[in-house]
């Protein structure tokens, strides 16, 4: 009885512990990585027309490329960190995007918004 | 002798029919949004009077513009974020005589590039390129009368984009005024008018179009625009002159309405006026070349935006009869 009881406390001690997903193998061999896109920042809320932003990308996974889009104004520069240039036309809130995808064509989207003013 | 003025006025005609749609070469596919105006061009059909009936006519054409300066209102501004803007554009437009008062075209050309370079520290450069959006169209004949040389006509077409997906460079999407294209469907109305003096061997002409464009798949949409031209042309009749030569005045008004995208953009739509002399040449009666230039001589922009500061055109044109 004493030997069950502590079978079964080991059993349960193993199975309270987290432990990480394993989510197999793709098809060569290598360990599925989960695509984790975790923030999309800038360091200038607001800028006034003619000013750059600069914008950071923070994600995890396999293989990832960036894509990014405005709603006015210019993207500068690639990968996961770029700068927005804003001119006059776009003075108000204007929203940068970025779309990340992975080795398994999985994407995730944020968006941050950046107000131009004169 | 009166069979003789007749033919001479016949010739006179049909050399001016080339001289005329050359100088209408200023129309290029209107392709983005006007924030930063200077560097892009305006559009539309090059042939100003209809075809004779299974006659067709091919144009090629390029163009080159730039520009440097900001404009606040009808004032240079100091605002500096771009050093220079550019462009580089081919196009073609095809004419075919379906009947003699109705004349089909089509319109295509390319942005070999649209060009940014800003004015940071580095300094950057972006550049787009692609098809811009082509123009059909049909003409027709309203007015044809030989005997008073007053010609007038009408067309109306759609503005047709070859693709309504941004253009991208590394995962970047293009600011909309380096985008080739719009990516909207578009209406276009002109009117055109001739009037000869063939003794002087002096023409004048008027030409309008307008451009109403829909919105596009990202809800942006171009203002409505209005060009207007006036056109004084004399064939350069000089003893010392080899070769059949035409000069050309044109001033032209380009009226454009703000953009809209849910709400009005600002800096977006300008009123300006252009001078633009141009030199033809007829080539043995049937090549015509043109040289044309651009200069702009009054600006009023909404908000700040880049102004044209040139641009150059050249053109080349043949009539073949089928």
């Amino acid at each position: 009885m004493k030997r069950i009881s502590g079978l079964l406390m080991l059993l349960l001690f193993f199975a309270s512990c987290e432990t990480d997903e394993y989510l197999g193998t793709d098809d060569g061999n290598n360990e599925i990585i989960l695509l984790a896109f975790y923030s999309l920042t800038t360091d200038k809320d607001t800028v006034t027309a003619g000013e750059t932003a600069a914008i950071t990308a923070k994600a995890t996974g396999k293989n990832l490329t960036y894509a990014w889009s405005a709603t006015a104004g210019s993207i500068l520069g690639s990968g996961n960190k770029v700068s927005y240039a804003s001119c006059s036309c776009n003075a108000g809130e204007n929203i940068i995007t970025c779309t990340v995808t992975d080795a398994y064509n999985d994407s995730d989207s944020k968006g941050v918004s950046i107000f131009v003013v004169h | 002798m009166i069979q003789i003025q007749r033919g001479y006025q016949f010739l006179l005609f049909t050399r001016f029919v080339f001289i005329v749609l050359l100088t209408a070469v200023v129309f290029i596919d209107d392709a983005a949004a006007q924030c930063l105006s200077a560097a892009n061009p305006v559009g539309g059909s090059n042939n100003l009077l209809v075809l004779e009936k299974r006659s067709l006519r091919f144009i090629t054409f390029y163009r080159y513009n730039s520009g440097n300066q900001f404009y606040e209102g009808n004032e240079p501004s100091d605002f500096n974020l771009i050093r220079n803007a550019n462009y580089n554009y081919i196009g073609s437009i095809i004419g075919y005589g379906l009947l003699n008062k109705l004349t089909l075209e089509a319109d295509l050309g390319y942005f070999i590039n649209k060009t940014y370079k800003y004015n940071l520290d580095p300094p950057y450069t972006l550049s787009g390129s692609g098809l811009s959006s082509a123009v059909v169209s049909a003409k027709y004949g309203l007015v044809n009368s030989n005997e008073n040389r007053l010609f007038l006509s009408s067309s109306i077409g759609a503005k047709i984009p070859f693709s309504t997906k941004p253009v991208t460079r590394d995962g970047v999407e293009l600011p909309i005024e380096l985008q080739p294209t719009i990516g909207a469907l578009g209406l276009v109305l002109q009117v055109f008018m001739v009037k000869e003096k063939p003794l002087t061997g002096s023409r004048y002409f008027a030409t309008c179009r307008v451009d109403i464009n829909a919105e596009n798949n990202q809800d942006y949409r171009l203002g409505t625009s209005v060009f207007s031209s006036l056109f004084y042309s004399k064939h350069l009749m000089f003893p010392w002159l080899k070769g059949d030569w035409t000069i050309i005045f044109q001033l032209r008004n380009e009226i454009r309405q703000k953009d809209k995208s849910i709400l009005w953009i600002e800096s977006t739509g300008s009123n300006i006026f252009y001078v633009s002399p141009q030199l033809n040449l007829f080539i043995k009666e049937k090549v015509n070349v043109s040289l044309m230039f651009d200069i702009p001589v009054y600006r009023n922009f909404n908000g700040t935006q880049l102004a044209t500061k040139y641009g150059i055109s050249l053109n080349l044109s043949r009539d073949f009869q089928l």
